[in-house]
């Protein structure tokens, strides 16, 4: 379980995140979702530990996110980012190796299999620098996850940062799905940003929403994704329908 | 994408060192081979060419040039850009500074040690500038572009001071420093080869222990956290031992561009990107180099000498011209 309690944190003189509480769940799939320079990023960045809030606390599995040594909060805690580029020729191989750093042996067998499961054996032997930007991500999210692969007596989180951005149709829905899955079959809990809402109400337990620093709503993607919400915080004209085949919503823009 | 394996293309660099080691140690003013050897009892003629000059400058030449082309990797891979080389953050121009100051200055040595003054002199420029980076690399979110850009003010303001002690040299003093900015492996004796040698052993064999931080630091700072490395040691550990290396280069043999820029370039092309391989390549590329270079240096305008820091841009510039313009994509 993470918790955070009254996390604030300042910049200057600006404030990105005002008091936020939230607890995450292992085992679901909670995806935060808010407009432009809401502080998601930022946010995230609090609860992955990489930044230190000004005020507030965040624990992780019991324990506060500042007494976890590094080595021992990479084994339970992965994060794929928006965008990673490389300067040098490693193929995807090597970038997805690296993921086992914080272990000393790793499992070949666990490895390849990450890799066909995000679709990334094909790439193997290709220069990562050369990958479309939706290939890049699948080989940064089979890294991820080859990072917390290795754990299994404790609840792993991950963490992702739009991870369908730059993915076609069919690699957003196999992504998603994957994620999914994974937390159901293993005590993983996901965190993740999506601008999509319509992908958001397919695949979520739990939704965020961010908005000027704060967490205006949260719940299921029934209650927070309403158009009187979403016109409220996000100031677009759209209207919600339900999915013709599953009880869940779906948004649409007006022109 | 490597159609041979890193091990056995290390395997195949060692070789060739060796093998161009002996040739080395061959050519020269005075010519050395077995039979002469042989012939000429211990300790003299040949024996004396081959233990107190060819010899020591050989170890020195191997030595230095293994040690500009690590401290070039590091600092390319510290700072995730190709182009990066030892000289970037300032630190030769720092060792030029104090050389020219050294040479200006009218009080000398005690005859000992008097042989040596370039040497103490740009050992402790390089020292200063390199614990002044250092020490603005220390601050909590230091950015490394900040770091570069102090490097480039450093570079500046120690090449416009050389600028102003060149001005008030004379003939002779112009000419002094201006053959040391050259590179020149040619006062190697065995006391400065042993100093050399215990300072950079010791740094290439930790550096090399730093490869697996090497390459998670080449997925961000950010991501490399979230891998459990601590950016923050990990970055003042490579600094410290990149500028170490470039410190004692620097002062035993001056300045010697191009081997630390290039040499982790054409390794990186044959080798791969991954560090572990990379950094041991570029240690015994750089020998090579290094070593050709200098072996052309001392022979082709023999008994005189050109400086080898032309050589290694005469030669390295076309080769990796040459390479660059072949590679497609």
């Amino acid at each position: 379980m993470i918790k955070a309690e009254n996390l604030c944190y300042d910049f200057g003189q600006h404030t990105l995140i005002k008091s936020v509480n939230l607890d995450l769940v292992a085992g679901q799939l909670t995806v935060l979702i808010g407009p432009n320079g809401a502080g998601k990023t930022t946010l995230l960045r609090l609860l992955t530990g990489y930044l230190q809030p000004s005020s507030g606390q965040c624990a992780l599995n019991g324990r506060n996110l500042e007494q976890w040594s590094s080595s021992a909060l990479a084994k339970v805690r992965a994060v794929m980012q928006q965008h990673t580029q490389l300067s040098f020729p490693f193929t995807v191989r090597e970038v997805v190796t690296m993921g086992a750093a914080p272990y000393r042996h790793f499992d070949q067998k666990q490895l390849d299999q990450i890799m066909q499961q995000t679709d990334c054996d094909s790439l193997q032997h290709k220069d990562y620098r050369y990958l479309s930007g939706g290939e890049q991500q699948r080989v940064q999210l089979a890294r991820a996850l080859v990072q917390l692969g290795m754990t299994s007596d404790e609840d792993r989180w991950l963490f992702l940062d739009e991870p369908t951005s730059a993915l076609d149709l069919y690699h957003q829905q196999s992504t998603l799905r994957l994620v999914k899955q994974l937390t159901k079959d293993n005590h993983l809990g996901v965190c993740c940003i999506l601008h999509d809402l319509n992908l958001a109400a397919l695949y979520a337990d739990n939704i965020l929403l961010l908005s000027g620093g704060q967490l205006v709503k949260q719940g299921t993607p029934q209650a927070v994704l309403t158009r009187e919400c979403l016109t409220r915080w996000y100031g677009a004209d759209l209207i919600t329908v339900q999915h013709p085949h599953y009880a869940l919503p779906q948004i649409h823009l007006l022109p | 994408m490597h159609c041979v394996k890193p091990p056995l293309m290390l395997i195949g660099l060692a070789i060739l060192l060796v093998m161009l080691t002996f040739f080395a140690i061959c050519v020269g003013a005075v010519p050395i081979s077995w039979p002469l050897l042989s012939q000429t009892p211990f300790n003299q003629g040949v024996w004396q060419v081959l233990l107190s000059i060819r010899l020591p400058r050989i170890a020195l030449t191997l030595l230095i040039g293994a040690a500009l082309a690590v401290s070039g990797a590091i600092m390319q891979g510290l700072f995730r850009n190709p182009l990066a080389d030892p000289g970037l953050l300032g630190v030769s121009t720092g060792a030029s500074l104090a050389v020219a100051f050294a040479i200006i200055l009218p009080f000398s040595l005690p005859a000992a040690l008097a042989l040596y003054g370039h040497v103490f002199a740009a050992f402790i420029g390089s020292l200063v500038i390199g614990l002044f980076i250092f020490s603005l690399s220390q601050p909590m979110h230091s950015s490394l572009t900040k770091l570069l850009l102090a490097g480039i003010a450093i570079n500046a303001l120690c090449g416009a001071m050389i600028g102003i002690i060149s001005y008030l040299t004379n003939e002779q003093q112009l000419r002094e420093l201006s053959l040391w900015s050259m590179g020149n492996l040619s006062h190697a004796q065995w006391p400065l080869v042993i100093g050399a040698l215990l300072v950079i052993m010791p740094t290439l064999l930790l550096s090399f222990t730093m490869a697996k931080s090497l390459n998670l630091l080449q997925l961000g700072e950010e991501e490399a956290h979230y891998l459990g490395l601590n950016i923050k040691r990990t970055k003042c550990a490579l600094l410290l031992l990149s500028a170490l290396l470039i410190a004692v280069s620097v002062s035993l043999t001056g300045i010697i561009g191009f081997v630390g820029l290039v040499v982790p370039h054409l390794i990186r092309l044959q080798f791969g990107a991954d560090h572990r391989w990379l950094l041991p390549g570029s240690a015994l590329g750089g020998a090579i180099l290094l070593l050709v270079a200098d072996t052309i240096a001392r022979t082709i305008v023999a008994p005189a000498e050109m400086p080898v820091g032309l050589l290694t841009s005469l030669l390295g510039g076309p080769y990796f011209l040459w390479l660059i313009l072949r590679q497609k994509g």
